[in-house]
C-alpha cells in the first residue's frame, strides 16, 4: 500500500464508511478507488460532489442489497500458466495456423528444405574432409616438412639429416609415392603404393589392423622386404583371410613378405594407396639437389611448437647448402615449410569446398528472404487476429514468442525435409568429388550434421521470422478491428519487402556470375589444344617384373615385341610407348647442362621434363614433328650415339632463334651422358589443359628403359573393339606382366577437368535454384503490392490512366528494385571473385561483358516476374474494386 | 471454461467496452467507453455487478495494479477478455445479423 498523500480525499468520509461496511472488501476498495479518480477528474465543488457520491453510492448499494454480490468466490480457474504449458499451447496454435494455409506453408517448407538441405549436404562433406579430427593418434603433432622452391620434395640426404639431427622432432620418417606391381599367387596387378623409410609408421602412430608395422631398422634391412597392405587390398585380393600375414608375394618381381594390414582410414601419402614397402634410395652423386623425390613427416615434441621445428630444419638445410654452394644465403628461391597434417591433407579440397559453402549459404539466405516475404505478405491478413489477441490479454512478449514459435516450427520442419534433400545430395556429391579428396568414405549424415541442420534451422527461423514478428506484434489502434480496408498500403512493410527483394537479387546475381564464370572457364578449357590427338587413343600401363626379365635388354625386347603384336591387330592403326602419358599428373624433371655453356649455380640451370619414348608414340599420338627426325632402329644398336628428341618449348628455351639440331645436352637423370638433339616435336600439355606446356626431352627406348612404362594405341575403328583385343594380345604374350588402366585417353582428359565440372555443376544448380526462388519471391512481393494497391490503382484508372501505363508503372517499379539488387550484387561479386580464382582459366572475373550480360539477364527475369501482377493490375475493373472498399 | 451461453444486452456492452479499452480496461474507463459509444450513462452498480458476474462466468479475468496517489493508494482492477467471451460475442452477433438479414433498408435511419 502506498503511503497516503497529504491532500484531502475527494470522496467524503461518509461514503467511504458506508461502502466499506456494506460491500465486500475487495469491491469496496475498487469502487472507492474509482470514485476518487473520477472525482479528481470532474472537479466538482462541494455540494455537487456530495450529490454525485450520493447517486453513485446508492446505485452500488442498491444492487448490493439485491444480493447480487457474492462473497469473493472462486473465479474460474485458468489452466496452469507454466512455461511448458505455454509452449505446448504455442506449438499447437502454430501447427493449426500452418495447416490452415496448406499451399503457402508447403511453398515455404519446400523453399526452406532446399536451402537448408543444400547447406547440410555441403557441411557433411566439409566436416568429414576438413573439420573432423584426424584419425591418426599423433595427428596433432604430426608435421609435413617441405621445401618450397622448384618442387617441394627433398633428397635422401636431406631426409637423413632430419632423421639424425633434428632435436625438435621426436621421430621422423620419409616416403615417396610409387606404382608397383603385385603378383605371386594371382594375376599381377598394378598398385598405388608408397616407399617408406625411418619411423614413418611411428610418427603417425596408427596401429595395424592385423599383424604389425615394420620399424625403422626393419625397413633398412636389405635381405627381406616387409610390406604392409591396405585393408581394401586385403579384402579384395586376399578375401580378408587372416593368414595373409607372413605370406610371400612378389613386388615388382622381387620377393616380399606381408607383415601387416592398415585400416581404411590410413591415407598417407594419398587416398587410394594400397601398399607400403621399404624405400631403396637412389645413389646420389654430386649435388644432392638433383635427386629430390621424397616427402618428410615428423612428430614434433610436445613442448616445442611448429615454428621451432621450422627454424631448426631451415638451419639444417642451410648447413647442407653450404657444402655445395659458396654463399648459401644468396640462394633465395626456396623456403622451408612446415605444415600440420590435417591442413596438408585437405589443402587441395579446401578452395573447392570453401566456394561451395559460400554458395550454399547464399541459397539459404535467399530462401530465408523468400519465406520472410511470405510471412510479411500475410501480415495484413493477420493484423486483426493479432490485435484481437492483444485485446484478449496477450502481452507483446507472449505474442512475439508465439509468432516466433510458429516460424521456428516452420523452419525446423523445413530442416527435417531438408535432411532428405541432403541425403540424396550427399550421395551424388560423394561420387563426383575429386579422387584425391581425403576421407571421402567418412562423409555421412552423422550426428554432427544433424546438429548442424538443427542449428541452421533454428537460426533460419529466427532470421526470417524476427522482423515480421516484431512488426506484427507492435501496438496498433483499434480501427484495425473494424471492417474494411484502408486505402493506403502499409509503407513500412512494403519497404521491408522491397529491401528483402533487393538482397535476394544481389545474392542471386553473385551465384549467377559464379556459374557464368565456370561455364566460360570450361568452355575455354575444352578449346585448348593439348598438343596431341586424343581421339581414338587408348592408353595403358605396363610393368615388367624383375624375376622374369632381370636384364634391361630383356625388358626392352619385351616392350618392342608387345608393341609389334599390338600394332599388328586389325583394330589398331599405330602403337607406341612412353614413360608417362600426358595428364598423368606428374613427370620426371631434371636440370640440364648445355654443351658450351656454364652456370654459376645449379639453380640457374634450366629444368626439363625427362621422358623415354619410341617413334611409335609420336605417330600414335599424332604429335607433329617440327624439325629433324624421331627415333629409328639405328639408335638402339650397339655403340650408337646417345640421342634425344626435344619439344619446341625446350628448343626455344635453350636456343632461341637457332636450330637445335646437333646440339648436345646432359640431364640430371643421366649425369654422365651427353645426348645429341636429332629432332624437335610439338609441345604437349603434359600437366593439364590449364598448364602451359613445359620443356620436355625424350630418350629412345633401347638407349634407356624403365620397367614401368605407359603405352598408347591409336584405334582404327571403335574403341570398344580395340580394348579387349589389346588386353588379350598382351595377356597371351605374358600373363605375368600386369596391364592396368586400359582405357581411352580422353577419359583422362575429362578427368582432369573433373574439379571444375563439379564446381560448375554445383554452382549452376545453386544459381538456378537462386533464380527460381528469386523469381518466385519477386512475383510474390509485387503480386501482393498490387493487390494492396488495387483501390489506389483503380482510382487512377477511373481518372483516366491507361492500363498499359499502369502495367509499365508496376514493371518499372520492379525493375528499379531489381536494379538496386543488381548493383549491390555486382559489388559483392567483384569482391568475392577471389574465392573462384584458383578454378578459373583464361577467364577474367571482372570481365565487363560477362557481368553486363548476366546483369541484364537477371533484370529480364525480374521484369518477367512482375509482369504477371502488372497485367493483373491493368485488367481489373476499377468500379468493381472501388465498390468493394 | 463456460460454454458460449446467451449473454444479455448489457453484458455484451460491457464485454465490448472491455475489448475496446484494451489494456486500459478498468471501472472508470469501461464506464466512460460505454458512455461514449452508446450515448448513455450506465448505472454504476449495474456495471460492477455485471463485471463480477462476467468474471464468475469465465468471460473476464481481472488483476489488481497501479495503486497511485490519485486513488489514495488503492489499486485499480483491470479486466480482460477470455477466449470464451469472444466466442459468445461472435455467436451473439451472428444471431443478430441473421435476424436482421433482408431488412437492411428498414435499418437505415431516416434522413
Amino acid at each position: 500500500m502506498n503511503a497516503r498523500s497529504d491532500r484531502r480525499p475527494q470522496v467524503p468520509g461518509w461514503t467511504e464508511a458506508l461502502l466499506s461496511r456494506h460491500l465486500p472488501a475487495r469491491l469496496s476498495s475498487e469502487v472507492l478507488g474509482d470514485f476518487e479518480e473520477e472525482l479528481l477528474e470532474l472537479r466538482l465543488s462541494w455540494p455537487a460532489r456530495h450529490l454525485w457520491c450520493l447517486r453513485q453510492a446508492s446505485s452500488v448499494l442498491f444492487h448490493s442489497l439485491l444480493g447480487k454480490f457474492s462473497s469473493p468466490g472462486r473465479l474460474p480457474k485458468r489452466r496452469g500458466d507454466s512455461f511448458m504449458n505455454a509452449f505446448g499451447q504455442d506449438f499447437r496454435i502454430a501447427f493449426r495456423k500452418l495447416a490452415r494455409r496448406p499451399v503457402v506453408s508447403f511453398l515455404a517448407l519446400l523453399t526452406l528444405a532446399l536451402g537448408i538441405g543444400a547447406n547440410s549436404a555441403i557441411y557433411s562433406v566439409v566436416y568429414a574432409v576438413m573439420l573432423k579430427p584426424s584419425p591418426y593418434p599423433n595427428a596433432e603433432r604430426t608435421l609435413m616438412l617441405g621445401m618450397r622452391g622448384e618442387d617441394s620434395s627433398v633428397s635422401f640426404r636431406e631426409c637423413r639429416q632430419v632423421l639424425d639431427k633434428a632435436a625438435t622432432l621426436e621421430k621422423a620418417g620419409c616416403y615417396s609415392g610409387w606404382t608397383v606391381s603385385l603378383s605371386g599367387d594371382d594375376d599381377a596387378v598394378l598398385l598405388r603404393a608408397a616407399a617408406v623409410y625411418g619411423d614413418f609408421f611411428e610418427v603417425l602412430g596408427q596401429p595395424a589392423l592385423l599383424g604389425r608395422l615394420p620399424s625403422a631398422q626393419e625397413l633398412e634391412r636389405h635381405e627381406e622386404r616387409p610390406v604392409v597392405i591396405s585393408s581394401q587390398l586385403w579384402r579384395t585380393r586376399f578375401a580378408a583371410d587372416s593368414s595373409v600375414i607372413g605370406r610371400e608375394v612378389l613386388l615388382d618381381g622381387s620377393p616380399a613378405t606381408i607383415v601387416g594390414v592398415l585400416p581404411d582410414s590410413f591415407e598417407i601419402p594419398n587416398p587410394g594407396v594400397q601398399a607400403w614397402f621399404p624405400l631403396r634410395p637412389f645413389q646420389e652423386q654430386g649435388d644432392y639437389r638433383r635427386y629430390r623425390y621424397l616427402d618428410v613427416l615428423g612428430l614434433r615434441r610436445s613442448e616445442t611448437g611448429p615454428q621451432a621445428v621450422r627454424q631448426e630444419i631451415e638451419a639444417l638445410e642451410m648447413g647442407m647448402l653450404a657444402e655445395v654452394v659458396d654463399s648459401p644465403q644468396e640462394v633465395v628461391d626456396w623456403t622451408t615449410t612446415v605444415t600440420p597434417l590435417s591442413a596438408y591433407q585437405s589443402a587441395q579440397a579446401r578452395p573447392l569446398l570453401n566456394a561451395l559453402w559460400a554458395a550454399a549459404g547464399f541459397v539459404l539466405l535467399i530462401a530465408c528472404a523468400n519465406v520472410a516475404n511470405l510471412q510479411l505478405s500475410r501480415a495484413s491478413a493477420r493484423q486483426r487476429e493479432i490485435t484481437l489477441r492483444r485485446a484478449l490479454g496477450a502481452g507483446r512478449l507472449r505474442l512475439l514468442r508465439q509468432l516466433l514459435v510458429e516460424n521456428v516450427l516452420l523452419a525446423v520442419s523445413g530442416g527435417a525435409l531438408g535432411l532428405a534433400v541432403a541425403y540424396f545430395a550427399v550421395n551424388g556429391l560423394r561420387r563426383f568429388l575429386p579422387a584425391e579428396t581425403p576421407r571421402v568414405a567418412e562423409i555421412a549424415l552423422d550426428h554432427q550434421v544433424l546438429l548442424f541442420t538443427l542449428a541452421v534451422s533454428l537460426a533460419a527461423g529466427l532470421l526470417f521470422g524476427l522482423a515480421p514478428a516484431l512488426r506484427l506484434s507492435r501496438r496498433r489502434h483499434f480501427s484495425a478491428l473494424g471492417a474494411g480496408r484502408t486505402l493506403t498500403a502499409d509503407l513500412g512493410q512494403e519497404r521491408l519487402s522491397r529491401l528483402l527483394v533487393v538482397a535476394e537479387t544481389a545474392l542471386g546475381l553473385v551465384l549467377v556470375v559464379g556459374a557464368g564464370l565456370m561455364v566460360q572457364t570450361l568452355h575455354r578449357l575444352t578449346s585448348v589444344d593439348p598438343g596431341f590427338g586424343a581421339q581414338g587413343v587408348i592408353r595403358m600401363e605396363l610393368s615388367v617384373p624383375r624375376n622374369r626379365y632381370p636384364e634391361q635388354e630383356e625388358v626392352v625386347r619385351f616392350f618392342q615385341r608387345a608393341m609389334e603384336e599390338v600394332r599388328n591387330l586389325p583394330q589398331v592403326e599405330e602403337a607406341g610407348l612412353v614413360h608417362l602419358t600426358p595428364f598423368t599428373g606428374y613427370n620426371w624433371g631434371s636440370r640440364l647442362e648445355i654443351e658450351g655453356r656454364t652456370f654459376s649455380d645449379l639453380q640457374e640451370q634450366p629444368m626439363t621434363d625427362w621422358q623415354i619414348a619410341d617413334s611409335g608414340y609420336f605417330r600414335a599420338m599424332r604429335i607433329p614433328l617440327l624439325q629433324g627426325r624421331t627415333f629409328d632402329p639405328r639408335d638402339i644398336q650397339q655403340g650408337a650415339t646417345p640421342v634425344t628428341v626435344i619439344n619446341h618449348a625446350l628448343a626455344q628455351t635453350l636456343w632461341p632463334g637457332e636450330s637445335a639440331l646437333g646440339k648436345r645436352i646432359r640431364s640430371g637423370q643421366e649425369g654422365d651422358v651427353w645426348v645429341t638433339v636429332v629432332g624437335v616435336v610439338g609441345n604437349v600439355r603434359h600437366h593439364g589443359l590449364d598448364q602451359p606446356p613445359l620443356p620436355e626431352m625424350y630418350r629412345p627406348l633401347g638407349q634407356r628403359s624403365l620397367r614401368g612404362m605407359h603405352a598408347v594405341a591409336l584405334a582404327s575403328g571403335p574403341l570398344e573393339g580395340a580394348i579387349p583385343a589389346i588386353r588379350d594380345t598382351l595377356r597371351q604374350l605374358d600373363p605375368q606382366v600386369p596391364v592396368s588402366h586400359l582405357a581411352p585417353l580422353e577419359e583422362k582428359i575429362q578427368g582432369s577437368m573433373r574439379d571444375r565440372s563439379l564446381m560448375l555443376g554445383l554452382l549452376g544448380s545453386f544459381a538456378l535454384l537462386a533464380l527460381l526462388l528469386g523469381a518466385v519471391g519477386i512475383y510474390g512481393v509485387f503480386s501482393d503490392g498490387v493487390a494492396r494497391r488495387l483501390p489506389e490503382l483503380s482510382i487512377r484508372m477511373a481518372l483516366g490512366a491507361s492500363p498499359s501505363h499502369l502495367k509499365r508503372r508496376v514493371v518499372s517499379q520492379g525493375l528499379r528494385t531489381a536494379l538496386a539488387g543488381v548493383v549491390l550484387g555486382l559489388a559483392a561479386a567483384l569482391g568475392l571473385s577471389r574465392l573462384l580464382e584458383g578454378h578459373l582459366f583464361q577467364t577474367d572475373p571482372h570481365d565487363p561483358l560477362l557481368l553486363a550480360s548476366l546483369s541484364i539477364f537477371l533484370l529480364l527475369v525480374s521484369a518477367a516476374a512482375c509482369y504477371l501482377p502488372a497485367r493483373r493490375a491493368s485488367r481489373t475493373d476499377p468500379l468493381q474494386v472501388l465498390r468493394d472498399v | 471454461m463456460a460454454k458460449a451461453e446467451f449473454i444479455g444486452e448489457f453484458e455484451q456492452l460491457v464485454l465490448l467496452a472491455v475489448l475496446r479499452c484494451g489494456e486500459d480496461a478498468y471501472g472508470v474507463s469501461i464506464g466512460a467507453e460505454i458512455r461514449r459509444q452508446t450515448g448513455r450513462s450506465s448505472s454504476r452498480g449495474a456495471l460492477y455487478v455485471t463485471l463480477e458476474r462476467l468474471e464468475k462466468k469465465g468471460y473476464l479475468q481481472s488483476r489488481l495494479a497501479d495503486s497511485s496517489q490519485q486513488r489514495m493508494g488503492r489499486p485499480r482492477r483491470y479486466y480482460r477478455l477470455c477466449p470464451a467471451a469472444l466466442k459468445a460475442l461472435r455467436t451473439q452477433r451472428q444471431a443478430l445479423l441473421s435476424m436482421w438479414e433482408g431488412f437492411e433498408e428498414e435499418l437505415e435511419p431516416s434522413s
